[in-house]
């Protein structure tokens, strides 16, 4: 059986990617950076993140017997495909171990008073050792399970906070002028660019009449989810946002409601551990895809290793310090790079499509042309 | 065979080592030898006389292969063979055979006659309301069941001997233009390719059938009731139908099948709904509550409502066992009840049960054994089990492993347990069928009978989840002329 992502998966695939790593972290950081304008900053993100998915769909769709790998390797040669790739295998891996580090300093905040290491890591790589044998219609039929359940308690997480919400503390904008607003953006590029995830998707996808549409609409979705979330983020905490450092966990943590009902905060806490963990299985499952498209090894049992040996790796290496992780994924020069490489990404698919097109339309022709003589 | 009939008779009787329940009985018609061969016990001697021997005696023609069925005797179900083995196996099965001097072949007569319980209602499917007949482990009759079920020229079936040393006969049965032809394909080259020495029962034929072999989870769907089986027929599944087994499998499997009962078609939608979404709700019960409590309590007590927390603590106050520990000892003591109550004498089970009830639970938490919180959870669980009694093996399994999930690592065990089993699930199609459809992958037209259960007006299609190449998509008629299927 052909094993294609159909355009849900895919959508909810996106969907789940985006929000992962929005929603944790990143609205403390971005408040320190811009106060309370970081809902524009996001917003402005989001904005880019939106176009970015669009120009890339386009793409897909455009070429949707390919893979991407395939793709530039037909236009712009096998070293650059290979450099591509490469690049994007190390993007998606540091950001499953980011990932995987805020889900445990998220387990540690929530859930644990205290988490075993070595039973946290051990059990994390066996599940993603698991993992990593599937492919994208697997985790992508997991999420259309999990979805659900998973939109129901993300939307309790904001509709509860609505009853505390004081939009004052979205006010005055612009205090500052707009350099705090392009600051945070130029910085928080890590955080963005999720359209990155339909380039390992590129060439699975089972598109159908109105696919693009619907992706479309999946993506525009889950963005206007995201800008709604830092809207009640802020509303809430207003001037203490900087110290929620886990913003989903913190959001239920320090509201009544939920707590009044009985605590049913824990039951988005849960939701949210979960979403983060299938978000870290999806970053993996395209690492080792581009290992695989990388090192075309015959035998995949190396590929799964070294991945996951790789994550377990880097993990305990930077065990407890996703602080300092953060603070050098901010990085002026980091930051640069990455967004670089989200506009990069972009264009050389711009690029390669062109040229792809172009290589098309030559061979047919001269197919043409020989035939005529034959004539 | 051979042309002389006393070779014949002996060569039977030496591959019988002359037993004596092999029968042979020599008559003479028109002035020509025969003999009628037959098991005791296996065949209905009255019919035998009746419609073979008396026929043959009072015969005015001389018989040969050719003419004995047609203008002898009376009997309908009559063969010629040549095939030793084939003949043996006739035998084997009841069947009567005859044999005529100067001829090679050998009649095989459909006399046979095994003593069999009536169709009841079987215990593994009780419903409310609906049809109570259940099937039994004659083949025939299972058959001739769902034929009067499924009153259509297209339902086909294949029938095929497996065992070297039982010789059952396995058949497929399909309706022909609904089922895909590579699902019948593949199940009867799988059937035609065991190797074993005999099949007791249709779990025997289920273990080659399945896809993943050493799987806990349920690959095969089995039903002992003939409008479950005639459902699935019209849905356009396969139905393997074992001699000797009253359980009826059918391919492809999906997990909601047996979150459905045969009462959902026969209620209210809302109703049937509502049991759906509580046979759902029981099954995460049954699984989660004993790692949820033990997680919750060992590594999450700040999930637990403030008095809630207090009430357990009073009750697990002074406790010699850990909380982990109680609750596998309760889990234990559960599955020791269970299976003590399935092997014991029917007249013992209720003295089982105030043992179990009344000493084993009241008594161990009065003595401070136990916590009643710990009895009251394992309780529930395994209550909820039984909301889904196909899915009971592999409940207690999971129920299990979670437990020890939770106990060891909280939610995160938990969490992590259960996108492992949701990814090994989720990887699996069995025949065709993705083991979640109709929502991973989401089928939007199937989704009117699975956890939600339409009006049957409104189901006009058939099941696209297994079968996505159906030519006949419109349950309403279309397969053997205009409302052939009522």
């Amino acid at each position: 059986m052909e094993k294609t992502v159909s355009t849900n998966q895919a959508g909810l695939i996106l969907c789940i990617f985006t929000i992962a790593i929005k929603l944790s972290a990143l609205p403390a950081l971005m408040f320190s950076y811009s106060g309370n304008d970081c809902y524009i900053a996001c917003f402005i993100s989001l904005v880019v993140d939106f176009i970015g998915t669009i120009i890339l769909l386009h793409y897909i769709h455009k070429h949707k017997e390919k893979t991407f790998f395939e793709l530039i390797r037909d236009s712009l040669g096998k070293t650059v495909a290979i450099i591509i790739q490469s690049i994007l295998l190390i993007y998606f891996f540091v950001k499953c171990v980011l990932i995987l580090q805020e889900l445990h300093d998220y387990f540690i905040a929530t859930l644990f008073e205290e988490l075993n290491p070595i039973f946290f890591i051990i059990v994390l790589g066996l599940l993603i050792l698991y993992c990593i044998t599937k492919d994208f219609r697997t985790i992508g039929r997991v999420i259309q399970l999990v979805f659900w359940p998973t939109l129901v308690g993300i939307t309790f997480t904001l509709i509860f906070p609505i009853h505390d919400l004081q939009i004052e503390k979205l006010f005055p904008i612009f205090e500052q002028g707009f350099y705090p607003i392009y600051k945070t953006i130029a910085r928080t590029t890590f955080a963005f660019g999720d359209y990155i995830i339909l380039l390992p998707l590129m060439g699975k996808i089972k598109f159908e009449e109105k696919s693009k549409k619907k992706l479309a609409f999946i993506m525009c979705g889950t963005l206007s989810f995201v800008f709604n979330f830092y809207i009640v983020f802020v509303g809430s905490f207003g001037k203490f946002s900087t110290s929620q450092t886990l913003a989903l966990g913190e959001l239920p943590l320090h509201n009544t409601t939920p707590a009044t009902i009985g605590k049913l905060e824990w039951l988005t806490i849960v939701i949210w551990t979960a979403i983060l963990l299938l978000n870290a299985i999806i970053l993996a499952i395209a690492t080792k895809d581009s290992f695989d498209t990388i090192f075309h090894t015959s035998d995949k049992n190396i590929g799964t290793i070294v991945i996951t040996l790789g994550i377990v790796t880097t993990l305990s290496l930077t065990y407890l310090q996703l602080e300092k992780v953060i603070r050098f994924l901010v990085s002026p020069t980091f930051a640069t790079i990455i967004g670089s490489m989200h506009i990069a990404i972009i264009l050389i698919l711009i690029i390669s499509s062109i040229i792809c097109s172009k290589k098309t339309n030559c061979r047919s022709s001269v197919t043409k042309n020989r035939r005529v003589k034959k004539c | 065979m051979q042309k002389k009939l006393q070779e014949n008779i002996t060569k039977i009787q030496e591959t019988f080592g002359n037993s004596k329940e092999l029968i042979i009985k020599e008559i003479s018609s028109m002035k020509t030898k025969c003999a009628v061969l037959y098991i005791l016990g296996l065949t209905d001697t009255t019919a035998l006389s009746k419609l073979v021997v008396k026929p043959l005696l009072e015969s005015h023609i001389k018989p040969t292969p050719e003419n004995t069925p047609t203008d002898i005797l009376t009997i309908c179900e009559a063969e010629s063979e040549t095939d030793e083995q084939k003949i043996i196996s006739a035998l084997l099965k009841g069947k009567g055979i005859l044999f005529i001097d100067n001829h090679p072949e050998a009649l095989i007569l459909g006399i046979d006659k095994f003593k069999e319980r009536s169709p009841e209602e079987p215990p593994t499917s009780t419903v409310l309301k609906g049809p109570r007949a259940g099937f039994v482990e004659s083949l025939k009759t299972n058959l001739s069941i769902l034929r009067k079920i499924v009153a259509t020229t297209k339902l086909r079936t294949i029938s095929t001997d497996v065992g070297t040393h039982t010789q059952t006969t396995v058949t497929i049965v399909y309706i022909d233009g609904l089922a895909d032809k590579k699902i019948v394909d593949s199940v009867k080259s799988r059937i035609e390719s065991i190797q074993i020495d005999g099949v007791l029962d249709s779990h025997y034929i289920t273990q080659y059938l399945e896809e993943r072999k050493n799987s806990m989870f349920k690959q095969i769907g089995n039903s002992e009731k003939p409008d479950i089986v005639a459902s699935k027929l019209l849905e356009g599944r396969v139905a393997i139908i074992v001699d000797g087994s009253p359980m009826v499998l059918t391919v492809p499997f999906i997990y909601l099948e047996d979150i459905q009962s045969s009462d959902d078609y026969y209620s209210n939608n809302s109703r049937a709904t509502f049991v759906r979404w509580v046979r759902l709700i029981s099954m995460m019960i049954s699984i989660l509550s004993p790692a949820l409590y033990i997680a919750v309590i060992l590594h999450h007590y700040k999930a637990i409502p403030l008095k809630f927390l207090i009430t357990i603590i009073n009750t697990t106050k002074g406790l010699p066992l850990t909380p982990f520990a109680e609750i596998l000892f309760v889990l234990l003591l559960f599955e020791i009840l269970y299976e003590a109550s399935l092997r014991m004498p029917k007249y013992l089970g209720l003295a089982l049960s105030i043992v179990g009830a009344l000493i084993l639970g009241d008594t161990a938490v009065k003595a401070g054994l136990i916590s009643p919180p710990a009895v009251m959870i394992v309780a529930i669980s395994g209550l909820s089990i039984y909301c889904i009694p196909d899915q009971a093996p592999q409940l207690y399994l999971l129920r299990l492993l979670f437990t020890f999930a939770g106990g060891a690592l909280g939610f995160f065990g938990i969490i992590a347990l259960t996108i492992f089993f949701l990814m090994y699930l989720s990887d699996f199609d069995s025949y065709g069928g993705a083991y979640f459809a109709p929502i991973a992958p989401l089928v939007k037209s199937d989704l009117k009978d699975a956890i939600v259960r339409s009006n049957i007006v409104n189901m006009k299609n058939r099941p696209k989840s297994f079968n996505k190449n159906m030519k006949n998509k419109k349950r309403q008629g279309e397969i053997n002329g205009k409302n052939s299927i009522h």
